[in-house]
């Protein structure tokens, strides 16, 4: 299985003293945990919730660096995933049928929608339709048989 | 991990890297094998391969293949490497296939592995065992070993035994200081690639593809894709921002739009490996969990033996209604299953409102987390 962590403001100072004994209450009920991502907040440009969750990178940088100590030698493969990384990355297949998407300079509020994917033929069409950058998709999401 | 990185990135290697390509110093080329040099349905495009890599003065080949193997296909096609690396890193030798070294799996691991997979194969380096092969199908997870996957049989070695780690100790054997460009094509080069900043060789996209067609889904690549099959939800998270007001729900595809558009993103868009998340993904519908399970059941359709053809599914869910019943109908469907812990406190994961709704997750999860249960945490 793998595990998820949203850092934020209220976990990220102590998540790093808290894997391991997550990792070992788990294992010790027969889990086995192969993968752990940690994602930092993301802003909504909500104010109000960005200021209660939002965490600053060098924060979220600092602490992930003692996760990955603390997790050292416990045959988990960690993934750190950043603001940066999040948004270059993202292309959320909604539940309506569309697809959400950011171009550089983006933010939550003015990230793009495609159209239903069932409109488009192939891939290519929907590159061709919409901004989105091909090679950073293909980087991000395009998966070697 | 943390070790891992370090002990590959460290500031002699990427100082020697950087002063060789401003020095624009001697250039040693490093290449994956199968895919990449040969291409087995393409006799011509093999030959321009090998002949463009013949033109770099000094050469690596690297491949699954073990090394007896691969000189073998070498000399086939007239092409001398200086040094080869086999069995995807545990084995490093010259270009005649004497051996220099190899990565061994301990004793203590392979009586262990063997206990778990009865009819494996041991893939021998002289006296050593350097891989095991098992059927891919009824491999359990193996943390803390690589495993990489070749139709349908898995090769499972010594996580130090890699490509990459075997390339990085070869130039430090050498004391190379020169240049180095890496090409490979598969997911089993990626790290060696990131590395060395290298080339990734595509199928359909090539270069010596000058004017490219209109391509069907099945050349354009296969794709990975995050879907929030419903924005319901069964928590309420203080961090997360969920269009699940009444008009939004109503907005969402019903349960034969979801297969129809699952159907769409597999046989016209490439998608191979589906996410499924939320919202709580196993809230679709008015009765939680029966539209779910019936969609598993519709994806199972998408589930092949041929890793081409093949839909991995992975599952994003808070456990909540995860039960023996659902666990059961995940079986043989899906790959992974991901579950969000945010904190080992309890009144924490109550302030992040990560323990509201209709049930408490972590004492819920709890009881999921057994030997063949896929649930084991909260969200």
């Amino acid at each position: 299985m793998k595990l998820h962590t949203v850092v934020g403001q209220a976990n990220h100072v102590r998540i790093a003293d808290e894997v391991g004994s997550i990792l070992d209450a788990i294992e010790s009920r027969g889990g086995r945990v192969s993968r752990w991502k940690f994602y930092q907040y993301m802003s909504y440009d909500d104010p109000a919730r960005d200021g209660a969750h939002a965490v600053a990178p060098d924060l979220y940088e600092r602490e992930m660096y003692r996760v990955g100590r603390a997790l050292d030698g416990r045959g988990v493969a960690l993934h750190f995933k950043d603001n940066e990384e999040m948004n270059a990355s993202l292309f959320n297949i909604l539940s309506y049928g569309n697809a959400q998407y950011m171009c550089d300079g983006d933010s939550w509020t003015t990230s793009r929608r495609t159209r239903d994917l069932r409109t488009y033929d192939s891939m290519t069409d929907l590159f061709s339709a919409h901004e989105i950058a091909e090679s950073t998709f293909r980087r991000f999401h395009e998966v070697q048989r | 991990m943390a070790g891992e990185v370090g002990a590959l990135f460290d500031d002699e290697a990427l100082g020697q890297t950087l002063a060789a390509e401003l020095d624009d110093r001697d250039v040693i080329a490093v290449s994956d094998y199968d895919g990449t040099l040969f291409h087995k349905h393409d006799s011509d495009r093999t030959r321009r391969s090998v002949a463009a890599f013949r033109r770099f003065p000094a050469r690596i080949v690297c491949s699954a293949r073990p090394v007896a193997d691969l000189v073998a296909a070498l000399d086939d096609h007239g092409l001398e490497a200086d040094w080869i690396v086999g069995c995807s890193g545990g084995v490093v030798a010259d270009g005649r296939g004497r051996v220099l070294w190899s990565t061994p799996l301990d004793p203590r691991d392979i009586a262990a592995l063997e206990a778990h997979l009865p009819t494996s194969k041991r893939i021998h380096c002289g006296n050593e065992v350097v891989q095991l092969s098992a059927d891919a199908d009824s491999l359990p997870p193996l943390p803390g070993y690589r495993v990489e996957t070749y139709q349908g049989t898995a090769f499972i070695s010594r996580w130090e035994a890699s490509k990459l780690r075997a390339v990085h100790r070869l130039l430090r054997h050498l004391d190379w200081r020169g240049r180095v460009r890496a090409f490979g094509d598969g997911p089993y080069d990626e790290e060696l690639l990131a590395y060395f900043d290298g080339t990734l060789i595509r199928g359909a996209s090539s270069p010596v593809h000058l004017v490219r067609p209109r391509r069907s889904s099945m050349h354009e690549g296969f794709f990975k894709g995050y879907w929030m099959v419903t924005n319901r939800c069964n928590l309420d998270c203080g961090y997360c921002v969920l269009e699940d007001a009444p008009d939004q729900l109503r907005r969402e595809l019903d349960l034969a739009g979801k297969k129809a558009l699952a159907a769409h993103l597999y046989h016209r868009l490439g998608f191979r490996r589906l996410t499924l998340s939320g919202g709580e993904v196993l809230m679709i519908g008015r009765k939680p969990p029966a539209d779910f399970v019936e969609l598993l059941r519709f994806l199972k359709s998408f589930r092949s033996p041929d890793p081409q053809q093949n839909l991995e599914l992975e599952i994003y869910t808070n456990g909540v209604l995860l039960d023996d019943a659902v666990a059961d109908e995940m079986a043989g469907v899906v790959d992974q299953v991901a579950v969000t812990i945010d904190s080992a406190d309890d009144r924490l994961l109550t302030v992040l409102g990560r323990n509201h709704g209709r049930s408490r997750p972590t004492s819920t999860a709890r009881s999921k987390c057994a030997p063949g249960s896929p649930g084991a945490a909260s969200r």
